[in-house]
C-alpha cells in the first residue's frame, strides 16, 4: 500500500524541549545537514506513522522571526517557501508567554498549526495550571500536551498533526496592534498584491514587516517591479508612526504582542503558589555565587578527569590484552610474509594502539553530555564570564571551547551560536588549543612510559593546563591585534537545571563516541597502512656490515645475546633507510632542537591526518624496529629507546598539544569561516607557536639540568 | 536606576530600556519588555544572571546599565 507523504515543521525557542520530542518522534532515523549558504543546522527525521510516511524537520531554535539572526530567517523562510504541511510549535508550559511570542508570529504566516504544549507537568508541579482547550479556541489551532522527557503525548501529537495537515479550512488569527498600526497596515497591503505572489507570505504579515524595517523583507520587495512603490510608502509610514506614538515601530509593535499575550495568559492560566524562587533558582545561588562558583566549578573538572583516567584505566587494561592476544594470534597462524607484517605491524599496531583509549573518550563524552543534560554547561558560561571577559570574549565562548575537551570538530560548530563574527574567529582559532580526547592516547602512553603513577595525574593536568592558558593568551593577542574593536553586549538564556534521562545522556555519548570509532576505522586504517608501507619499504637496502654472516656467525654462540643485538639492529638500519625513514630525516634538522629525532618526526608528520596517530605510527615503528620476536608494549619500547627521557617526552606532548589541529578540524574551519585562509592559518600559527613553546621547555629543561 | 546598579534578593519592575534598536528589539523578543517584574538570581564583575517572565537570562554588565529598573 502506498503511505502518504507529509512534512511536519517542528518550531520553538531554544531550551523548550524541541530536540528531545524531535529524538522522540523521529528515533535514529535522523539525518543532519546545513541549510544551504549559512551555518545553520538542518536536522530532519523520518516516521513512518499509520499510513503517513513523515518527513519531520527540526527548525534552529528561535525566539522571534525578525531578521536579526540567520535562525530566524531559515525558519521562517522554511515554513513559508518550503511549505512543510503542518508546523508544530512546542510551547514550555512553564515559561508560557515569553514561549508564546513566537507562536503569534507563526500564526500570522497562515499555515496549519499545531501547538505543542510541552513540559507541563513541570508547570503544574509549580502551581501553574492552563487551560488548554480555552487556549485552543483562543489561537484557533489544536493544543496537545506532552511531556517529552516521558515521551507523552507522542502519538496525539501525531494524530493531531497529521489531521491538521488534511484540514482545508483555515482559522485566521489577527492580532489588533492598535488604531495607528493597523492604519499604516491598510494603507500598504493594495500594494503587496504582486510580492504576496511572488513570496507567498501572507499580505498582512508583509505590511507588518515594512513596518517594522525588516531588511530581508524590504530588499525582496525592492526587487519586484510591480511593488515599487510599497518600500517607499512603507517609510513614510514608519516615519509617521515614529513621531506620533514616540518610538520605533518594530517594538511597538512587539509590545502589543505582550500585551496580547498578557491578556491571554490572565484568561487561560492560574497561577496557585506565587513561589519566586523556584527550585532552579535555589541551586544557582549556590552554583552561580560569586565567591562559590568558580571553586565548585574547578572541582567538578578535577572530578571529571580524574573518573574518566581512573574508570576508563579498567576497560582499557581489558582491550590491551585483547589486542595483543589478536597480535600474537595472528602472528602465530599466519604464514610469514607481507600480508602478516601489514597485519601485526600494520592495523592491530596501529588502529589497536588507538581503539584501546575508546573506553576514556566515552566516559569523557558521557561526562560532557552529562554537564549538558542538567544545564550545568551553560551556568559555565557565566561563571567563565568574568575570565574570558578579560581576554576580550564573553562567557558563551566558553561552552566550544570547553567542549573542545571532547572534539574540536563538535565544538568549532558550536561556535556558531556566537552572533559577533569577532567572537566566532577568535573562539574558532583558540578552541584546537584546548586538548581534545585525540591527543589524551599520546599523553597517556608517554606518561606511562617516563613518569611515574604518582606524578601521573599532576603531568597530565598540567598539559591540559598549558593548553587552556595559552587558549587565553592567544584570545588576547588575536582580539588586541587582529580583531580589534569593543566587546559585544551580549544576552543568553539558561536552561533550568533538570535531571537529565540516562537515555538521552548516553544517546548524546554514543552520538559522539562512533565518530571516534569511525576514524579509527577510515582514517587511522588508511595511515597506519601508508605508514606499514613506508617504513618497510624499500626492501633491498645498503646495510653498514654483511648482517647475514654476522647472525650466522653468532648462532654458533652459546648465548643469544650477541644475535639479538644484531638483528635489532639490522631492522634499525633497515628502517632508517625506509621512505620514512627519509621523511624522518628529512624532518630532523628542524625538530632536533626541540629534542626530538626522526621516529618522532614521521610521527609528528603523520599525526597531521589525526592526532592519536602518532601512537600508532610509533606503534608500527617500533613494532617494525623490533623485529620478530616483540612482545613488548609500545611504552616499554619508548621506555627502552635512549633517544627519549623525561624532558623530551614532555615537549614531545607539549608539542602535540599545540601544533596544527588535525585535517578534520582544519576542513570545518573551512567551513566554518568560508574561507581557506583561516583554516591555513590556524594550521600555521599553532605549528609555529609549538615549536617556540617546545623549545623553551627543552632547552631551559637542559640548562636547568632536566632530561639528563 | 540601571539594573547593573541593584542588589540580588530583592524584585525590580523595568521601566525602561535604552540603546540601539537592534539591541531593544533583541531584549523584547527574549522576552525583557518595560512593565515585567526582574529580580538578580547572581552577579559577577562582568555580568548578571536576571530571573524574569519564568526564565533565567545572563546578560552582561552593559547590557545591564541600559535597562532602567524601579
Amino acid at each position: 500500500m502506498k503511505k502518504n507523504k507529509l512534512s511536519i515543521a517542528l518550531a520553538g525557542n531554544p531550551n523548550c524541549g524541541k530536540t528531545t520530542l524531535f529524538n522522540n518522534l523521529t528515533g535514529a532515523r535522523q539525518h543532519v545537514g546545513n541549510y544551504p549558504g549559512v551555518t545553520v543546522e538542518k536536522k530532519e527525521g523520518y516516521r513512518n506513522f499509520k499510513n503517513y510516511a513523515l518527513t519531520i524537520i527540526d527548525l534552529p531554535g528561535t525566539y522571534s522571526l525578525t531578521a536579526y539572526s540567520p535562525e530566524e530567517l531559515v525558519a521562517r523562510n522554511f515554513v513559508v517557501r518550503e511549505t512543510p504541511d503542518v508546523v508544530v510549535d512546542i510551547i514550555d508550559a512553564s515559561n508560557f508567554e515569553r514561549n508564546l511570542y513566537l507562536a503569534t508570529q507563526l500564526l500570522e504566516l497562515e499555515r496549519p498549526m499545531v501547538l505543542a504544549l510541552n513540559m507541563a507537568d513541570v508547570a503544574e508541579a509549580r502551581g501553574i495550571k492552563i487551560d488548554d482547550q480555552l487556549l485552543a479556541r483562543r489561537l484557533g489551532i489544536p493544543v496537545v500536551r506532552t511531556v517529552g522527557s516521558r515521551k507523552q503525548g507522542m502519538e496525539e501529537l501525531l494524530e493531531t498533526a497529521v489531521r491538521t495537515a488534511q484540514e482545508t479550512q483555515r482559522t485566521s488569527f489577527v492580532i489588533n496592534y492598535g488604531r495607528d498600526v493597523e492604519e499604516a497596515i491598510g494603507k500598504l497591503a493594495p500594494l503587496l498584491a504582486a510580492a504576496q505572489r511572488q513570496l507567498n507570505f501572507p499580505r498582512r504579515w508583509l505590511a507588518l514587516k515594512l513596518l517594522e524595517n525588516d531588511r530581508d523583507i524590504i530588499e525582496s520587495i525592492q526587487k519586484i517591479p510591480e511593488s515599487e512603490g510599497a518600500t517607499a510608502a512603507a517609510a513614510e509610514a514608519r516615519a509617521e508612526l515614529q513621531q506620533k506614538l514616540g518610538d520605533d515601530p518594530e517594538l511597538l509593535i512587539a509590545d502589543f504582542r505582550y500585551r496580547f499575550l498578557g491578556a491571554l495568559y490572565r484568561e487561560v492560566v492560574t497561577v496557585q503558589d506565587e513561589d519566586a524562587l523556584t527550585f532552579s533558582d535555589k541551586i544557582d545561588k549556590v552554583l552561580t555565587n560569586r565567591a562559590l562558583g568558580l571553586p565548585i566549578f574547578l572541582g567538578l573538572m578535577w572530578l571529571v578527569f580524574n573518573l574518566v583516567f581512573t574508570l576508563g584505566a579498567y576497560p582499557q587494561d581489558w582491550i590491551e590484552k585483547g589486542v595483543s592476544l589478536l597480535g600474537s594470534w595472528v602472528g602465530q597462524h599466519m604464514a610469514e610474509g607481507d600480508l602478516k607484517s601489514l597485519l601485526a605491524d600494520g592495523v592491530i599496531g596501529g588502529v589497536g594502539g588507538v581503539i584501546v583509549f575508546l573506553p576514556q573518550v566515552i566516559l569523557l563524552f558521557f561526562a560532557i553530555s552529562l554537564l549538558e543534560g542538567t544545564g550545568y554547561m551553560a551556568r559555565a558560561a557565566f561563571i567563565m564570564d568574568r575570565v574570558m571577559y578579560k581576554v576580550g570574549l564573553h562567557g558563551k565562548s566558553f561552552i566550544p571551547l570547553l567542549l573542545g575537551f571532547g572534539c574540536s570538530v563538535p565544538a568549532i560548530m558550536g561556535a556558531r551560536t556566537l552572533e559577533n563574527p569577532r567572537d566566532r574567529l577568535v573562539t574558532i582559532l583558540v578552541t584546537p588549543l584546548m586538548s581534545c580526547s585525540a591527543r589524551l592516547p599520546v599523553y597517556t602512553v608517554l606518561i606511562a612510559a617516563f613518569f611515574g603513577e604518582q606524578r601521573a595525574g599532576n603531568v597530565l593536568f598540567s598539559i591540559y593546563l598549558i593548553g587552556i592558558i595559552l587558549a587565553i593568551i592567544m584570545a588576547r593577542v588575536f582580539r588586541s591585534v587582529l580583531f580589534t574593536g569593543s566587546t559585544e553586549p551580549f544576552v543568553m538564556e539558561l536552561p533550568p537545571y533538570r535531571i537529565p534521562t540516562l537515555k538521552s545522556i548516553l544517546f548524546h555519548m554514543w552520538e559522539r563516541s562512533i565518530l571516534y570509532l569511525q576514524k579509527a576505522g577510515t582514517i587511522i586504517l588508511a595511515v597506519s597502512i601508508i605508514i606499514w608501507f613506508l617504513t618497510n619499504y624499500p626492501t633491498e637496502v645498503q646495510y653498514s656490515k654483511d648482517y647475514a654472516a654476522l647472525i650466522a656467525q653468532a648462532e654458533t654462540l652459546p648465548q643469544d645475546e650477541v644475535k639479538e643485538k644484531l638483528v635489532r639492529e639490522q631492522a634499525g638500519e633497515k628502517l632508517g633507510q625506509s621512505y620514512a625513514g627519509q621523511v624522518g630525516r628529512f624532518i630532523e634538522p628542524a625538530i632536533a632542537p626541540l629534542g626530538f629525532d626522526w621516529k618522532m618526526g614521521v610521527g609528528l608528520f603523520a599525526a597531521f591526518t589525526a592526532k592519536e596517530v602518532l601512537v600508532s605510527t610509533l606503534g608500527t615503528i617500533y613494532s617494525v624496529g623490533a623485529g620478530e620476536e616483540d612482545a613488548a608494549s609500545l611504552k616499554d619500547a619508548l621506555a627502552a629507546d635512549p633517544a627519549y627521557n623525561p624532558l623530551v617526552a614532555y615537549a614531545l606532548m607539549i608539542f602535540v598539544l599545540i601544533y596544527s589541529p588535525c585535517l578534520a578540524t582544519i576542513a570545518t574551519i573551512k567551513r566554518e569561516t568560508n574561507s581557506w585562509k583561516w583554516a591555513l592559518f590556524s594550521s600555521g600559527y599553532s605549528t609555529v607557536l609549538a615549536w617556540i613553546i617546545a623549545f623553551i621547555v627543552y632547552q631551559g629543561g637542559k640548562l636547568g639540568g632536566l632530561g639528563g | 536606576m540601571p539594573l547593573a546598579m541593584m542588589n540580588s534578593g530583592r524584585e525590580y519592575r523595568i521601566v525602561n530600556i535604552n540603546g540601539s534598536t537592534d539591541l531593544r528589539m533583541k531584549l523584547v523578543n527574549m522576552g525583557i519588555t518595560p512593565g515585567v517584574a526582574v529580580r538578580i538570581i547572581s552577579k559577577s564583575p562582568s555580568s548578571l544572571l536576571i530571573g524574569l517572565r519564568d526564565t533565567r537570562i545572563m546578560l552582561n554588565s552593559g547590557i545591564a546599565h541600559q535597562i532602567q529598573v524601579q
